[in-house]
């Protein structure tokens, strides 16, 4: 089933289109990575799909049912961080959750509202005022609240910002746990792509309000060319035997044990045993495909 | 989800600090007043009835409980609406100016049910700070100086008995109510507008004030438009003091002010179903 | 050449003569009343007040007076009473408990009724009425109106009804309906805090009472 679908999604202010023509799908049970450089469109989507803009034309379903006609019944079922998680400050956090939990027809006992904190260690922190929060913690605040209802789908913009390494990995295993476990669906947009790359089974990158490219991560990663470390005690011998072949442009840095090239993943098994025939020792070969060399190889040319 | 959406909106609009400002006022300012009036009050009258002390006696205790209620209530209702303003110009732009727009209008809430729940606790924190004024300025007000006839001093004397008085003081907080809650609405509807709390209530307050002094100048190019401003109407509780009370005048300045509460909630009910969340 | 110096002497010792016994008249009936009222040594009565003045609006009121001879009123409200100053305690026996001169001024028609107009003049300096117009019921030997020039310059009229018989003895009214001058009014619009100008303006120029004063009750010793 299709948790959320968007068909033609525009977004237009005056003659700016901060959203052009967007389609996504996001299945059932996917954690869903939502990509693009600053301005892309990320955060007026996601405000579109929690009905705090209205879209210029275009369709949002989310569970099968159009957000326009059915508002109040599909935001029962989601929970959202949208950009910067704001409370209210003078308040305490238990105070702020009951609060909101009240307008989502939350559980909103004392022993739930504790659960929900516990989940993202804030309960010993419970009853202080929010505004005496770090950012880390008011980034926790955030990801509790979404989750105080019980939702079906989880919207998570930058969940891990302000977190320090400890904090990411604790969110990025509660994500994990979430779709794993519980059957969660979950949309994830971050800056921080090793973070999706680790959690995300499914992605679109958008980039002016469009989509570049959307599918399954491992597929996206591994089409196209990655970054391949020859680790050798002979690099001048590497590019010495690689410079009268096509691969010899294809060399991007070398250091003292290693030659890194830009490469297909067909083409590594070639240039091996082109460095074999030529009686080179070469200790590891290591492609890296990373998120970052991928999303940067696609939005960069256009920004 | 109303009641809901209500409980939670009360609990934040009492929750803050600014909303006790006008209480702490009210009940710092009602009792100085009452003492002040029960000590030196009779000059009041001196000045104004010196015309008929050569040709009266007065007897009884005219500078009583009821009188100073009607004194205070005459005295604290300029200041009144700046009060008003400062719960009413932020329960809507504090959202925008702490980003709190997008917690409440991401949850399975109309947004018409929330913005009804922001209108009704503005009501009602208004209402609640004139009763407080009442209660005070009638309760400290008889304690110290009992009851007797109220002494209306207008553009003529005018001397309520003292068994005629109570009905009129309920009903003219009834009305001044309406009035505060006209002046509540007008700033609700410009913090509809806008995203920081300081430009509804100085927007109010300066509307109420230009129209206030249109009001009082007397040029014929104003006598169109004069009818039409509510703070030609906001006084309409001193009418009740009259005798006889001139119904027709009190009910079309009730329905003026009835109007504009109408107007300025659903032009802020519609700006809110428009609106873009990009705070 | 003498018969008009005479017939004038003799007429002005007529004229002469009338007056003297028009004065004795008027003096005789003046004093007639005053044995009357002066039979009243104390007395109790229950009074309800309704002031008239274009710049105000008074609710009726209660007071009780009391009288206790020569000249000794006092006049008590259990609640708000405005008591004009003059001519609640019974213009005419005040009037008439210190010296004065009656002439009579005619006769005038008041009410249907034929009165005796008498002038009476107070002796003495210390009288705030300069003159007074008395309007005698001869029927009843009662004031029925009195009109009253005070030394400053203003002027009290008086009209007074007897329903009470008992009372009537001592000329002692049921109901007195004064009306007087009182000063301008003027109050400035800080004070009143009133902006607006669809109300009343309020009246320019000195301005005129008028007070019903009904009597009952009366308790005559």
């Amino acid at each position: 089933m299709n948790v959320i679908e968007l068909r033609g999604l525009q977004k237009h202010y005056g003659t700016f289109r901060a959203v052009d023509g967007l389609d996504l799908t996001v299945r059932q049970g996917d954690v869903y990575g939502f990509l693009g450089p600053n301005g892309a469109g990320k955060s007026t989507t996601i405000r579109m799909m929690m009905s705090l803009i209205r879209p210029t034309s275009g369709s949002i379903t989310v569970f099968g049912e159009s957000l326009h006609h059915h508002r109040e019944k599909i935001l029962r079922r989601i929970g959202a961080i949208v950009e910067r998680p704001d409370f209210y400050n003078y308040l305490s956090a238990f105070k702020n959750l009951e609060l909101v939990g009240r307008l989502s027809g939350a559980d909103v006992s004392r022993t739930n509202i504790m659960r929900v904190l516990g989940m993202v260690s804030l309960d010993e922190r419970a009853m202080s005022k929010v505004k005496t929060y770090s950012h880390g913690m008011k980034q926790r605040l955030g990801i509790a609240q979404a989750l105080l209802h019980n939702p079906d789908l989880i919207v998570l913009d930058e969940p891990t910002t302000g977190l320090d390494p400890q904090g990411m990995k604790d969110i990025r295993d509660l994500i994990l746990a979430l779709s794993a476990d519980h059957k969660k669906t979950i949309l994830l947009s971050s800056h921080i792509l090793p973070e999706v790359e680790l959690t995300a089974n499914r992605m679109v990158i958008i980039n002016k309000g469009k989509a570049v490219v959307e599918g399954l991560v491992n597929d996206l990663l591994n089409a196209g060319k990655m970054k391949v470390t020859i680790e050798t005690d002979e690099c001048a011998s590497v590019r010495t035997a690689l410079s009268t072949t096509p691969w010899g442009g294809r060399i991007t840095g070398v250091t003292e044990h290693a030659v890194i090239m830009q490469l297909d993943r067909a083409e590594i098994a070639s240039v091996i045993q082109h460095l074999s025939a030529s009686s080179i020792h070469i200790n590891s070969v290591v492609p890296v495909r990373s998120l970052e060399d991928y999303f940067l190889s696609l939005t960069s040319e256009v920004v | 989800m109303m009641l809901a959406a209500l409980r939670v909106e009360l609990a934040k609009v009492f929750s803050k600090w600014r909303t006790y400002i006008g209480f702490i006022a009210v009940g710092l300012l009602i009792p100085i007043i009452v003492l002040a009036m029960g000590k030196e009050g009779n000059q009041y009258f001196s000045f104004a009835t010196q015309a008929l002390s050569q040709a009266f006696e007065f007897k009884g205790n005219l500078m009583n409980g009821y009188t100073v209620a009607y004194i205070v209530f005459g005295a604290l209702y300029i200041h009144i609406p700046f009060l008003v303003t400062l719960v009413s110009g932020d329960i809507l732009a504090g959202e925008a100016t702490s980003g709190t727009y997008r917690l409440i209008f991401t949850r399975p809430v109309k947004r018409s049910t929330i913005v009804t729940a922001k209108y009704i606790a503005s009501m009602l924190y208004v209402n609640m700070m004139i009763v407080w004024m009442a209660i005070l300025a009638m309760v400290l007000g008889v304690a110290f100086l009992g009851t007797g006839e109220i002494v209306v001093i207008r553009s003529q004397i005018t001397i309520i008995a003292e068994h005629d008085a109570l009905w009129r003081f309920v009903l003219a907080y009834g009305f001044s109510a309406l009035s505060m809650m006209t002046v509540a609405s007008i700033a609700f509807l410009c913090s509809s507008l806008v995203e920081n709390s300081i430009g509804p209530i100085m927007t109010t307050m300066a509307i109420i004030i230009v129209f206030t002094i249109i009001s009082a100048i007397d040029l014929p190019m104003f006598d169109v438009i004069r009818p039409m401003l509510f703070t030609n109407h906001m006084t309409g509780w001193k009418l009740l003091f009259d005798d006889p009370v001139p119904w027709p005048r009190v009910f079309t300045s009730a329905s003026v002010l009835v109007g504009h509460m109408v107007v300025c909630f659903v032009a802020a009910q519609i700006i809110m179903q428009r609106k873009d969340i990009l705070t | 050449m003498k018969f008009p110096a005479t017939l004038t002497t003799l007429a002005l010792f007529c004229v002469a003569g009338l007056s003297v016994r028009a004065q004795d008249d008027a003096q005789r009936v003046m004093e007639a009343m005053k044995v009357r009222m002066q039979g009243a040594k104390v007395y109790d009565a229950d009074m309800r007040i309704k002031v008239d003045v274009s710049f105000m609006k008074v609710p009726e009121s209660k007071a009780h007076v009391h009288f206790e001879a020569p000249d000794k009123t006092t006049i008590d409200a259990p609640g708000f009473a405005m008591i004009p100053k003059q001519g609640a305690d019974l213009s005419a026996a005040k009037l008439l408990s210190q010296p004065y001169v009656a002439v009579s001024a005619g006769r005038e028609m008041f009410q249907g009724v034929m009165m005796r107009k008498i002038t009476v003049i107070p002796s003495s300096e210390s009288s705030e009425i300069a003159v007074a117009v008395v309007y005698v019921d001869t029927t009843t030997m009662t004031p029925r109106k009195v009109v009253s020039t005070t030394r400053k310059g203003g002027t009290i009229t008086a009209e007074l009804v007897y329903n009470d018989a008992a009372a009537r003895v001592y000329c002692l009214p049921s109901y007195v309906k004064l009306r007087f001058d009182i000063g301008s009014f003027q109050i400035p619009k800080t004070m009143s805090g009133d902006f607006e100008n669809s109300t009343k303006e309020a009246p320019k120029g000195p301005q005129q009472a008028t007070v019903e004063i009904w009597y009952s009750a009366y308790r005559i010793r």
